[in-house]
Parts: C-alpha cells; structure tokens; sequence
C-alpha cells in the first residue's frame, strides 16, 4: 500500500506547500497580490450585488466577455502586433461585457420579461457567440500565434500571471474600493431602499450605474484569474458567508473582503502546489470551504447558533408549562380562586406539589421533569421537598401567575376576536407562546383591562364549562 | 406669491403598461390638514403618491407643492413608503434606517455627524423606539418597523408629511403612537396626506378625504366628501365600466405598437 513512489509525491507536495507559504518565489509573491486584491474587491462588490438581487449579473457579464475577448484576439491577430495583448482583450470583454449589461436593462424595460429570463438571454446568445467565435480563433488552419492561451479565460489560469496583471488587479481594486467608500453612504442607502433615494432627490440612476460600472470592471479584471466561468462565485460566496456573521453593513463588506481575498489566497497556494489545478476552481472551492464553516458556527444564522436558540426557547416554553401546571393545581384545590387584591402569595408558597402526578398528562420522560424542575430550582423559583414534592418560592408563585394569565388573555382573545373554538384553542396558545413577545402580551393585558378589573387571573376559558 | 394649497396637481394621469392606473386626477389640498387617501384595491392609491412624487412617470398632468416645482421645494417634503416596498433582511440597524432621512441634509461625500444622530435618536424617542435603536430592522414587528419608518420621516424635518399605508398591519399601540404624533405634527402646522384602507376609521382619523378610484372620485372637507352618495360612487358598480374601458384601451394601443 505505502509504495515509495506515493510517499515521495506526498512528501514533495508538503515540501511545495511549505514553499509556496513560507518562502514563496517572486513570481509566486505577484499571483498572491493579484489574487488578493480579486477576491477583495469582488467580495466587497459583491455584497452590493446580494442585496440589490442583482448577483446573476455577475454571471451574465462574465459569459458576456467571451467573444470580447475572442474578437479583440482576431482583430490583434490580423492587424495589430500579433497575438495576446491583455489590454486589448481586456477592452474587448469590457465591451461585451457591457453590452450584456444594457441588454438586460433593455429586455426588462421592454418587454414583459422577467428580471431571470432578462438575465438569461444575453448570457446564453453571448456565450454562444463566445464559443463559436473560439473554434473559428482555435482552428489550427489558420494557425494564429498565442491562440491557446484563450481558454485560460474559461477556467482561469493564474501561473502565467505576470506583474502588470497583478498590479492592474491592485489598482482596480483599490479604485473599486474608493468608489464604494466614497459613496458608501448612499450606496446603502440605495440597495436598502431605492424609493427612497429617488424621492430624496439623491441621484439614485446615476448612483446605480457607478455601482455597475465598478463591478464590471472588477468582474473583468479578473477573468484571467477565475475564469468567466466561475467570476459569479467571487461575487456571491463571500457575501452569503459574511451575511452569516453580522448585522451590520460595514462588517458585511468587512467580512465578505476578507472572505474573498482569504479565499483567494488558499485556492491561489493550492494551484501552485497541486500541479494543472486550475486557480479559479481552486479559489471558489477554498472560498466555499469558508461558506460552509460560517453556514455551521456562523454567530448570526449559523447552524449551531440556531440550534442553541431553539434549545433555549424549548426550555423556556417547558419551564412556563410546568409553572402553568403547578398553579393549575393550586388553583383545583382552591387554594387561589378569586385572588382579587388579596396577599396570598405567602400562604400559597407553603403548599407541596407532586410533580409527576401534575405533569402526568404531558407525556414527558422523567428526566425531562427533573430537568426542568431543577432548571427552575437554580432560579430560586421552586425549592424541592421529600420524594418528588416542590414548593414554588414567592418570586415562583409571582412568575406562575404572570404566565398563567398571559396565557389565558391569549386563549381568551383569540376565542373572543379570532373565532377560535374553545376546544382547540389550547393547541393553539401552545404554539403561540412561543411568539407572543412582552409588547403583545402588554396589548392583550389592555385589550382585557376593564373586564378584569375584579378578577385578576380568568379562570380556564377552555374549560369553562365545568365549575364544579 | 405663496399658495395656500399644500398640494395641487391638476390632469394627472398615469399609464402602466399602456393601461391606465390613474386618469386626469385634480386635487387641492389646503396646508395644516390631515387627508386620507380612500379607495378600492387597485385604485391607483400608491400610484398617486409615487407619481406626484416622481417616483413613476406620469402620462400628462402638473403636480404643484405650496405652489412649486418638486424639484424646488424637494426639502420639505417627506415620503413613508409602504412597508412591503423594502428587504427586511439587510444588514441594518432601526437607528442607521431613521439616520438616512439625513442624508440629503448631509450631503454626498460627508459622513454622519454626531448631530445628525442626535436627531435620530430624538426621533426614535418620539416614536417609543429609542431602546431598540441598535435591533436589527427585520427583527423588530411590523408595527414597530412603521414607526422607524415614521422616525426616517421625522428627521427630514418636513412639512408635508406623504404616507403610503401607515396603518396596515400594525399593531394597537403603533395604531395609536402614530396617530398621535400625525396630530402633533399637525399642530404644529406641518400638513399630512395618508393612503388608508380602512373605511371605519377614517372619519376619526383625518379631516379631509380624497375619494380614489382611478379618478377622483370627490376630495374636500370630510363632511362633504364622507357620504353615502360618493361612497357608492367610489366603490359602487358604475366604475368597473371605467376600468373595462381601460383594459380595452390597453389591448387596442398593444395591437397597435
């Protein structure tokens, strides 16, 4: 199994990795730059996009760019210097690119086409365009010199980045960081609420075309890297992750660069290490490496965190079951009937109630009981007695009366104004509860004042029937 | 010389895909009134709003503010938008969305002085939001979004109050956080001009009405306008004829282009 040949390439391909992070070579040190300031910038962009629903644009520029750059490569080939001037084929994506942009704007105004359909079309005729135009640049027939390195534009190539790439990729992304900072204030405004900016008179138009402007010219910037098949993921993956973690626009942009360049950064140290490992793939699978690790322990929806909610709120809801249970009973053995403006808590707290025997008909396991009733122990709402016996303290007894009565106000309204059968309504409060916060328990309190000025807790409303 | 109108718009007439939401709407509204805005669904009561504010194109049609230009008179003038018109998802604290409302005082370029976030707390304090200032915006009930949205309004500092809805789906103490504060800014002269949907409370609520069903059905004074007769003709029959009209005009003109 541990043949020598396998161990030698796993040892040399440590030995690389060791490299690449610790002393990587210099051209090495110009793909990282290029890579980082990519996977910034487009981050950052791409947060606008997210919240704007605009993040299949991305995809659509990309694709777009393709017989940009195909026809910028012929025209070279025929009367330009020969070959591959990334310029010139820079410029002749951002054309594409761009027009794929107006196109989409165009088919929408014009037409009862959707934004996804609108989206769809200049992409696919695009890319069609793209791909045939690179078979007739491709033909060997005609033999045009550099033409192979073309389909780096699909999937990305970063190993042939040289250091006027990298240093473009730097000043597009630090002007694109510029322009977002610059305007930052009124680009959030405008993907939070564009009516709005219209109606301030802001230039909401204007606004929103520097905003596309940006993230075309990042989105072509970084072609060579990632690939125009794949740019979307660098504008979509980092912002989902930061969205993950935060309630607050600037730590989304924060969060998202810092996502996008790590990602970057991981996918770019891969490419160099594992031999014929195309960048762009390599990026956005480092990149949603991270999404899925802020999808489990992200602070704001992370699944753990969701999950630990959901536990709270199940424990909450079983301890206001148990204090609910516990009044019943004192109150079937009319120990608190008519508690109108009595001092009755004193009294009360002295009683002994058999747990089991009171929550017998929740079907709950016993180390649930236990659990609950210790939970609510350790708030120095109940003191545990001999057996299974507990004795609710006063701020015990205070607190199972607050829930009792918010829970039959609830029950009450819903029967009085939501025509709830009386008979169904307990399922229903059951799950209401969990919903009911102090603001709408304060106004089903009111809604009841005058009714209950005399008593202060209603008796069971869906049992109302039998007062024996 | 100054107008004594807060709003005048004369023949508006608005077009949606060809089909008219709104035809030739005249309507004067005196400065310092409370107006609600009545109609059926589909009225074209939000079309209304957002076309006198430019928010769509109208067809034809001059909308005059205290006798201006919007364009002139822009600053005092203050748009709560209807709440389903926004992400409730973003990113963004209830006293960021009321700080927005500064914006255009600030100015591009500038940051948020502290200044500005006094005014916004002060605002949140009027409405009851003060403590939940830093909530996330999608976290806080409907009702209590309407009133960041009312604070948003507040610190403009306007004098034409236009509110698309602000007693949909809200809850007893917002009903009544609002209407108290649309009174107070009433009292101090500021005019407010409401879209309502609900009929029994409308009475209570303004002291002028405008009668929208694709076209002004009446507008004046509530006792003139709250009757039986003009009720019947904005909700009654006779205006399906109207909207028939409309949608056949709309098929004509797609033929035609």
């Amino acid at each position: 199994m541990n043949s020598p040949d396998s161990w030698i390439l796993a040892s040399s391909w440590l030995d690389r990795l060791i490299e690449a992070v610790r002393s990587p070579s210099y051209n090495l040190k110009v793909i990282y730059l290029g890579v980082t300031s990519l996977g910034l910038a487009a981050g950052v962009c791409g947060c606008f996009l997210l919240f704007r629903k605009r993040s299949l644009l991305s995809d659509t520029i990309g694709h777009s760019t393709l017989p940009g750059v195909c026809i910028a490569f012929l025209l070279f080939a025929r009367w330009g210097s020969g070959g591959k001037s990334f310029i010139a084929l820079m410029i002749g994506a951002l054309i594409t690119g761009w027009l794929s942009v107006r196109a989409v704007q165009w088919i929408k105004n014009n037409s009862k086409i959707k934004e996804d359909a609108a989206l769809a079309i200049p992409l696919t005729v695009l890319y069609g365009l793209g791909v045939v135009l690179l078979s007739v640049v491709q033909d060997s027939n005609l033999n045009l010199q550099g033409s192979s390195g073309l389909e780096y534009y699909l999937f990305g190539m970063v190993a042939s980045m040289i250091q006027a790439e990298a240093i473009m990729l730097a000043i597009v992304s630090l002007g694109a960081l510029t322009v977002i900072s610059l305007f930052f204030k009124e680009l959030n405004c405008l993907s939070f609420d564009e009516d709005f900016v219209a109606s301030q008179g802001l230039p909401h138009r204007w606004l929103d075309e520097v905003l596309m402007l940006t993230c075309l010219t990042v989105t072509i910037a970084g072609l060579q890297t990632v690939g125009l098949l794949m740019i979307m993921a660098a504008f979509i993956i980092p912002p989902a992750t930061a969205r993950l973690w935060t309630d607050s626009m600037p730590w989304t942009l924060a969060i998202a660069g810092f996502v996008g360049a790590t990602g970057a950064l991981i996918g770019a140290i891969a490419s160099a290490v594992i031999f014929r490992l195309p960048a762009g793939a390599a990026i956005i699978l480092a990149s949603a490496l991270l999404f899925s690790f802020s999808m489990l322990f992200g602070s704001r929806k992370g699944w753990v965190v969701r999950q630990l909610k959901v536990a709270r709120l199940e424990k909450r809801l079983s301890e206001n079951q148990l204090l609910r249970d516990l009044f019943d009973r004192l109150e079937a053995q009319q120990k608190v009937r008519l508690l109108a403006g009595l001092d009755f808590s004193r009294d009360l707290a002295q009683v002994s109630l058999p747990v089991h025997d009171i929550l017998k008909d929740r079907g709950w396991s016993q180390r649930k009981e236990r659990s609950v009733a210790r939970s609510l122990s350790s708030q120095n709402l109940l003191k545990f007695e001999r057996g299974d016996c507990v004795q609710l303290t006063t701020q015990g007894l205070e607190r199972a009366i607050a829930v009792a009565r918010t829970h039959r106000l609830t029950e009450l309204y819903l029967i009085e104004h939501a025509d709830v059968a009386p008979a169904r309504v307990h399922q229903y409060v059951e799950k209401i509860e969990e919903i009911t916060n102090p603001e709408i328990a304060s106004d089903i309190h009111q809604l009841f004042s005058n009714e209950l000025e005399q008593a202060l807790i209603p008796a069971e409303p869906h049992r109302g029937g039998d007062t024996s | 010389m100054p107008d004594s109108n807060c709003l005048s718009v004369k023949h508006l007439t608005v077009c949606y895909d060809r089909k008219p939401a709104l035809w030739e709407a005249q309507v004067s509204i005196p400065q310092g009134t409370m107006t609600g805005i009545v109609g059926p669904n589909g009225a074209g009561k939000s079309t209304f709003l957002k076309a006198i504010l430019d928010l769509i194109p109208a067809t034809s049609g001059s909308v005059k503010f205290f006798g201006e230009d919007y364009r002139k008179v822009r600053h005092r003038i203050a748009y709560v938008p209807q709440r389903e018109s926004v992400d409730w998802d973003y990113p963004i604290s209830a006293r960021e969305v009321v700080v927005m409302g500064r914006y255009r005082s600030i100015g591009l370029f500038r940051r948020v002085s502290r200044e500005d976030r006094r005014k916004a707390d002060e605002a949140l304090d009027r409405v009851g939001m003060l403590d939940r200032a830093d909530s996330q915006i999608g976290s806080l009930s409907g009702g209590q979004q309407q009133r960041v949205f009312l604070a948003r309004a507040l610190v403009q500092e306007a004098d034409l109050y236009l509110m698309d809805e602000p007693f949909a789906g809200i809850d007893a103490t917002t009903e009544r956080v609002i209407l108290e504060l649309m009174r107070d800014l009433r009292e101090s002269g500021a005019s407010l001009v409401c879209v309502h949907h609900d009929l029994p409370t409308v009475a209570d609520y303004f002291d002028h009405l405008v009668l929208l069903n694709l076209r002004v059905v009446a507008s004046g004074a509530m006792n003139d306008v709250f009757t039986r007769e003009q009720l019947t003709q904005c909700y009654g029959g006779r205006l399906e004829l109207l909207s028939k009209l409309a949608d056949s005009l709309a098929k004509l003109e797609a033929l035609r282009s």
